[in-house]
């Protein structure tokens, strides 16, 4: 009995492989086929005028609603994103810019700053941060007024 | 359990109706952006000074790169001891439609390596590309490789031409025309990746037979059901990225060919000078070998690995974890080598 049981099962199990080997390459020679490809590009182009016949019509009753499509709204969103990446710019460039303020030595001269300043900050010792430039400008320009 | 019961309880797992707690690694956000998020997953042990963002396609979820314990790129890369970090884009929605690669490469993923290298107090960081994720990392490294202090391509396509399937129909233009899909849809809808499925329709009925036979082994229905539940969960993909991929990617494999322009800026993959790992899947339908190694022509400093799995088994399968993660974490730990502790662990993993 246990035989037959098991010759059942081993048939069983023969006829699955077979099917399933039979659906492979009969599965994969299909889809490998032109006639496939041609035949599933049809049908998803249709499908794509079929949605795009859909969207347009959409847009055009709410359009006639004064109301903004969703296309509309979608391309404040790219523009929004568009700002924010520009404030990123930004950003870097301003880290970059205070990066290289701070690896600056200090005593190197300050383009712009007043004609009063210019000597004492010339004397200071290369250390100094920028900063501290102003606290000497502030007396230099005390003792002016002094001397007025 | 009887035959009967056994039937029910294949087809119920079959058709989907039970599923598993997948990427359950704890991790914080650090970063949101409206839908995008990057992560920042729970270290205890850091000895890598040097962390890692994994980037992954726009096509599915990133949940991938975090399956369950055991099947899961974060926890091997944390176990070795580096800061892991993952960019999560989030399900798009209509509003998302206009995202172009200039918005992914120039904006979103700089934001995240910013933000990445902000949380970490680091000036450079490693990336990790996967599958389209890592064609927009090549993009954006070769773009803006300041940031950049090595990177891993897993299973990521450069040269888009292969004689597989994919490719045949991927690359002829009178296929389909991506650009109906973006006017059409807005966003490309997520049965339009159904056609990955479609590629592999003749192993479908192995698959549901390998099932049957092991629904008694609760290791194999675990990783069974998690990997099905990872797969049926496509998401959109912005229309305009989307054309804009399959067009200059697919159709006129513009991103080998130093023809493929972002915001008026030409990428040329040569500018990417950082230590780079190329990880390919042997029997990867999807991303096969020659289009992704290929970019050793452009990089010559690149390695390649190309490990006996497919796209998916490079991540999640229980060979990949045992051999090809720890070695990927000995190449990242040779670049950057911080403290004896990295150095002295990354030739222990080679021997």
């Amino acid at each position: 009995m246990k035989t037959e049981e098991n010759t059942f099962e081993n048939l069983a199990d023969q006829w699955r492989q077979m099917w399933m080997d039979n659906w492979s390459s009969v599965t994969r020679s299909t889809v490998d086929s032109e006639t496939f490809k041609n035949a599933n590009s049809a049908a998803f182009n249709w499908t794509l005028a079929g949605q795009k016949m859909m969207r347009e019509s959409l847009g055009q009753s709410l359009e006639a609603l004064d109301l903004p499509r969703r296309s509309d709204l979608a391309r404040l969103s790219k523009q929004i994103a568009a700002l924010e990446s520009r404030v990123l710019d930004l950003q870097e460039e301003l880290a970059a810019t205070r990066a290289e303020v701070r690896s600056q030595p200090a005593a190197a001269p300050a383009p712009k700053a007043p004609a009063a300043e210019k000597p004492q900050a010339a004397a200071r010792p290369k250390a100094q941060p920028p900063v501290k430039k102003t606290i000497p400008a502030k007396k230099a320009a005390n003792q002016k007024g002094k001397s007025k | 359990m009887n035959k009967l019961n056994r039937a029910l309880r294949w087809a119920s797992l079959a058709s989907g109706q039970e599923t598993v707690p997948i990427a359950t690694t704890p991790r914080t956000a650090i970063y949101e952006r409206d839908r995008m998020v990057v992560y920042h997953y729970k270290q205890d042990r850091p000895t890598q000074k040097i962390p890692i963002l994994l980037i992954y396609s726009l096509i599915n979820r990133p949940s991938v790169l975090d399956l369950r314990p055991g099947r899961s790129v974060v926890q091997s890369l944390l176990e070795q001891g580096f800061e892991v970090y993952l960019l999560d884009w989030g399900v798009p929605t209509a509003l998302d439609q206009f995202y172009d690669l200039d918005v992914y490469v120039n904006f979103l993923i700089r934001a995240a390596v910013r933000e990445v290298c902000l949380h970490s107090e680091q000036p450079k960081i490693s990336l990790l590309g996967y599958c389209m994720g890592g064609s927009l990392t090549a993009m954006y490294a070769a773009l803006h490789p300041e940031r950049v202090a090595s990177i891993i391509f897993l299973g990521a396509p450069f040269y888009f031409r292969s004689n597989q399937l994919l490719y045949q129909w991927g690359t002829d233009p009178n296929m389909f025309d991506p650009q109906k899909v973006h006017e059409a849809f807005g966003n490309a809808p997520p049965w339009a990746f159904e056609g990955f499925s479609i590629l592999q329709m003749d192993t479908k009925p192995a698959k549901y037979a390998g099932l049957y036979k092991n629904l008694d082994d609760p290791a194999f229905l675990e990783s069974y059901l998690a990997m099905e539940q990872w797969v049926s969960d496509n998401i959109p993909m912005p229309g305009a990225v989307y054309a804009e991929f399959i067009k200059s990617c697919f159709h006129e494999n513009k991103l080998f060919v130093d023809q493929l322009k972002i915001a008026g800026k030409t990428v040329r993959l040569q500018n990417i000078k950082c230590p780079v790992l190329i990880l390919a899947g042997e029997k990867d339908h999807l991303v096969p070998p020659e289009t992704t190694c290929k970019l050793v022509e452009k990089c010559p400093q690149a390695e390649t690995i190309v490990f006996p799995s497919g796209h998916i088994g490079l991540s999640v399968s229980g060979g990949a974890q045992k051999k090809l993660w720890p070695m990927v974490g000995s190449w990242l730990a040779l670049q950057h080598p911080c403290n004896e502790a990295a150095v002295v662990s990354s030739q222990t993993n080679e021997e």
